[in-house]
């Protein structure tokens, strides 16, 4: 059975593997994010659209089921854990994960 | 006989156009500075209050009971005073964001470190009266004293009772998939047909599982009030971080503008500051930093001015008697 590395609230649904990408801001995140990574940062807020746009899957330190994160990934159908608490300690850049957005869990890939 | 021209004596905000009307219009309009910052009794315990800084600050103000009771049972005027907050921190933000630019421009080194440590206070008490005091709820769906967990608790149990009708496999896992696909499909910062497609995929599943009219009604005004709460958040961020027009100064512009010219003057100062606190508000300069802004800023806040010769406290104290409730 696959490591749970985090814990989390379940935001939007949805199963996902793919590589992490840690930022802390929209600047970081233009220069990091490609098409279907899962973007991994702190929270987000309105500039980070277009980035959680080309995202896979979406994982915050913060946030309820209705922070920003949570209502954007359900819109854009993809899944979303927040109030992870420490994703953005835990998680590292180009680690392959499987992001269970229905449970609220953080798998590690081997 | 020579007559010396009258001089009138001013506050330190006063000669940047602060005038006691412009301040009694704010308070009327709902701006509250308490006399001392200090941390609320009883914060609100939600189980999962940790995970947000902001939501764990306990020095916001909490909702009284009354406001509760009234919120709970009318969501739409909930939703209604927390954008209207919202639009009046940004509003009288941006009044004090040129503030602080006239008051560095124009004010002696010790009146500005004054008039910007008066307009910290200010912003913070804003902050927690007329922004934090409602944004914070949101969060809340884990806590039913707060209209949105009553209803996404609401929600929940009636989410399961479907699912358990079905008899399928994990209906826990049923309801929550079925709960957060029914509260999609109206967004504004994105809007997606797909999304909708999934909220009424799920409102079907619900309303057929549960085969009952009374039990379908309640959904319908659940669904109704969660979409306006949804709504309501997307609304909030954009006005908080995108401002409000013509001037878009959003959020961390207008609540935190003054602080850059605050920090300039302390740093290039130290001689204003009284020994014992040297070292410490070096600490809190550095603590002032994203995303623990908030609670940074508060170390400022809470001691007044405090840490500075007795003129700096002086002028402090005698504008901030102005903006004081009697």
């Amino acid at each position: 059975m696959a490591k749970i590395l985090l814990k989390g609230l379940a935001a939007s649904p949805g199963k996902y593997k793919g590589i992490v990408k840690i930022v802390f801001s929209p600047q970081e995140a233009s220069k990091k994010i490609e098409k279907g990574d899962i973007l991994v940062t702190s929270m987000t807020d309105p500039d980070f659209t277009p980035f959680m746009k080309k995202s896979g899957a979406i994982i915050t330190n913060t946030g309820g089921i209705l922070s920003h994160a949570a209502i954007l990934s359900r819109e854009l159908g993809i899944p979303c854990v927040v109030g992870t608490k420490r994703a953005t300690d835990v998680l590292k850049d180009n680690m392959e994960i499987l992001v269970d957005g229905l449970k609220g869990l953080i798998y590690e890939v081997k | 006989m020579f007559l010396a021209p009258l001089e009138i004596k001013m506050t330190i905000l006063e000669k940047c156009g602060i005038t006691k009307r412009i301040i009694n219009g704010l308070i009327k309009k709902g701006l509250f500075v308490p006399k001392k910052v200090r941390p609320v009794k009883k914060p609100i315990r939600s189980p999962s209050e940790e995970q947000f800084y902001r939501v764990a600050d306990r020095f916001t103000p909490p909702f009284t009971k009354k406001e509760k009771e009234f919120y709970i049972k009318n969501p739409n005027i909930f939703c209604e005073h927390l954008i209207k907050n919202a639009k009046f921190f940004v509003k009288t933000g941006e009044l004090l964001y040129d503030t602080s630019e006239k008051a560095q421009k124009s004010l002696p080194v010790k009146k500005a470190i004054a008039a910007l440590l008066v307009i910290q206070r200010i912003s913070h008490a804003l902050l927690d009266y007329n922004y934090l005091k409602y944004d914070r709820h949101l969060e809340y769906h884990d806590y039913k004293e707060s209209p949105v967990g009553y209803y996404w608790q609401k929600l929940k149990k009636l989410c399961l009772l479907a699912a358990l009708k079905t008899k399928k496999p994990n209906p826990k896992e049923l309801a929550t998939q079925k709960m957060l696909e029914l509260i999609s499909g109206y967004g504004i910062i994105i809007k997606s047909s797909k999304s909708k497609k999934r909220a009424q995929g799920a409102y079907k599943f619900l309303v057929s599982s549960l085969k009952n009219k009374r039990l379908t009604q309640e959904l319908n005004s659940l669904v109704k009030i969660f979409r306006q709460f949804s709504l309501t958040q997307e609304k909030e961020v954009i006005i908080t971080y995108y401002g409000l027009a013509p001037r878009n100064l959003g959020m961390i512009e207008v609540g935190f503008h003054h602080f850059v010219y605050l920090k300039n003057l302390i740093e290039t100062h130290p001689d204003l500051i009284r020994s014992g606190y040297k070292d410490k508000v070096k600490k809190w300069i550095k603590n002032v930093d994203f995303p623990l802004v908030i609670i940074g800023a508060r170390d400022f806040v809470q001691v007044d001015a405090e840490p500075f010769i007795e003129e700096i406290q002086n002028l402090y104290k005698e504008e901030l008697q102005r903006w004081m409730p009697h």
